[in-house]
């Protein structure tokens, strides 16, 4: 953990701007002080905001502090561990965040004696967690794969645009999950497709790690697992995607 | 062949060939619907531009050798030029909120949003150069997203129907003075924070 720490010592501003996003979700709409499953979601649903922020985030410190005039002098692995330490540092900071949004809002909720509603345990709070690694890692991947000033904000706006898109294709929530816009009270979020959610942004993380593992070592992977965890990884994806398509509901009756 | 270079090191090329593009997006396309996740009311590509665009064209702005640029020869002429640059691509955008919709509330809005996110972004990216990039975008994402709210506190009833009140002339006037105040200041900043 000393790469990921040295990295989070240097961009100690990311926090601060994860935190001013995850404020102004909070704020823009108090009325989910009285839910818990509201609560869990608006703070999982700041990641429409903080995901693009951290991916951009991510391209931006590799581009300045990373960059392929620096990664040509290393060895391969080293080279490599180096972006990922960077993602690791960006996905740290974003999680730590939602973190704290949890204290928040858990606190705003006991005071106005939130009903319970239904959290689905323990998928529901970790949704944003794990929708936050494929948006760092994509920023990594955005990086070096094009080393311009451009990929800043191109990757910025791209991954706030993959959630519209997915939610009108009835596609699996990548990068953000939803948040409801009024109170679900007797009803919980679907078991099935919070796992297919799961692991489509976990595929999605392979998918980008093995790229960026592929461009930055500038040779053929010598070993067949990087390829296995390709194959893998897409497979995740299209499971994911054909998991989601059948069985689309979001929300089911509470038990 | 001179200018060929000079454009090649100063990184026009990308942002005005982007600027061309945007500006037949904007021209034609500026009222297609454009839903934004979280946003607080209806979204259209002319938002999207006008939040956006600004950091697209801020590259330009960077200055890439800022402990020996000063000492370039033409380099006050260039930097010049960089500004200029930049505020042209930024106004392709404008189109969209240009004509009869700069007769509205909401028009007017966008116009002085354009105005005060540009000016803003000159001095990011001056002084904090590509940090600077991702502060515009993130300031262009956060206005898309909670445009509706922060309309009335620029003065801006949205909500009014169109005709029944005057358009605000104040904002737009302060924001093309905070727009000159910008542009001359980041003229004067010589590279970004830690640079010298």
């Amino acid at each position: 953990m000393r790469g990921p720490a040295l990295w989070m010592k240097t961009t100690w501003w990311a926090p601060v701007v994860f935190a001013i996003l995850m404020t102004a979700t909070l704020l823009r709409d108090a009325a989910w002080s009285r839910s818990w499953l509201w609560m869990v979601s608006v703070v999982n649903g700041a990641t429409m905001l903080i995901s693009p922020a951290a991916a951009a985030l991510t391209a931006l410190v590799v581009l300045r502090s990373w960059p392929g005039s620096v990664r040509r002098q290393l060895a391969p692995g080293a080279a490599f561990r180096g972006s990922i330490h960077i993602a690791t540092a960006m996905w740290l900071a974003a999680s730590a965040t939602l973190l704290v949004g949890y204290v928040a809002g858990g606190i705003v909720c006991l005071t106005n004696g939130a009903h319970s509603g239904a959290v689905a345990w323990p998928l529901q709070p970790l949704s944003g967690i794990v929708a936050l690694v494929p948006a760092v890692l994509v920023g990594a991947l955005a990086a070096v794969l094009s080393p311009s000033l451009l990929t800043i904000p191109t990757v910025f706006l791209a991954v706030f645009l993959v959630h519209p898109l997915c939610w009108a294709n009835q596609l699996p929530q990548f990068y953000s999950p939803d948040i409801p816009t009024v109170d679900m009270v007797g009803y919980a979020l679907a078991g099935p497709r919070l796992m297919w959610e799961f692991i489509g942004n976990l595929g999605l993380a392979g998918v980008e790690l093995v790229l960026i593992r592929l461009i930055v070592q500038r040779e053929r992977p010598s070993r067949l697992w990087w390829l296995a965890l390709l194959v893998a990884s897409l497979l995740l994806v299209t499971l994911s995607v054909a998991g989601v398509m059948a069985s689309p509901a979001i929300y089911v009756p509470a038990p | 062949m001179t200018l060929a270079l000079v454009i090649r090191m100063r990184g026009w090329l990308a942002p005005v060939l982007l600027g061309v593009a945007v500006l037949a997006v904007s021209a034609f396309f500026g009222d297609v619907s454009a839903a934004a996740p979280m946003a607080d009311g209806p979204r259209h590509l002319r938002h999207y531009l006008v939040g956006l665009v600004p950091s697209f064209a801020a590259g330009v702005l960077v200055d890439h050798a800022p402990t020996i640029s000063r000492s370039l020869a033409k380099e006050a002429f260039l930097r010049r030029f960089d500004l200029a640059v930049y505020w042209v691509v930024a106004a392709s955008a404008l189109p969209a909120t240009l004509g009869p919709a700069a007769a509205t509330v909401e028009g007017r809005y966008c116009v002085v949003v354009w105005l005060l996110l540009t000016a803003i972004g000159v001095l990011f990216v001056k002084l904090l150069a590509s940090e600077g990039i991702f502060a515009s975008a993130l300031l262009g994402i956060v206005w898309l997203v909670f445009g509706d709210t922060v309309a009335p506190l620029l003065g801006f009833d949205l909500m009014a129907p169109p005709g029944m009140i005057p358009l605000p002339d104040a904002p737009l006037l302060g924001a093309v003075l905070l727009a000159m105040a910008c542009t001359l200041i980041g003229h004067r900043i010589s590279g970004p924070i830690g640079s010298r």
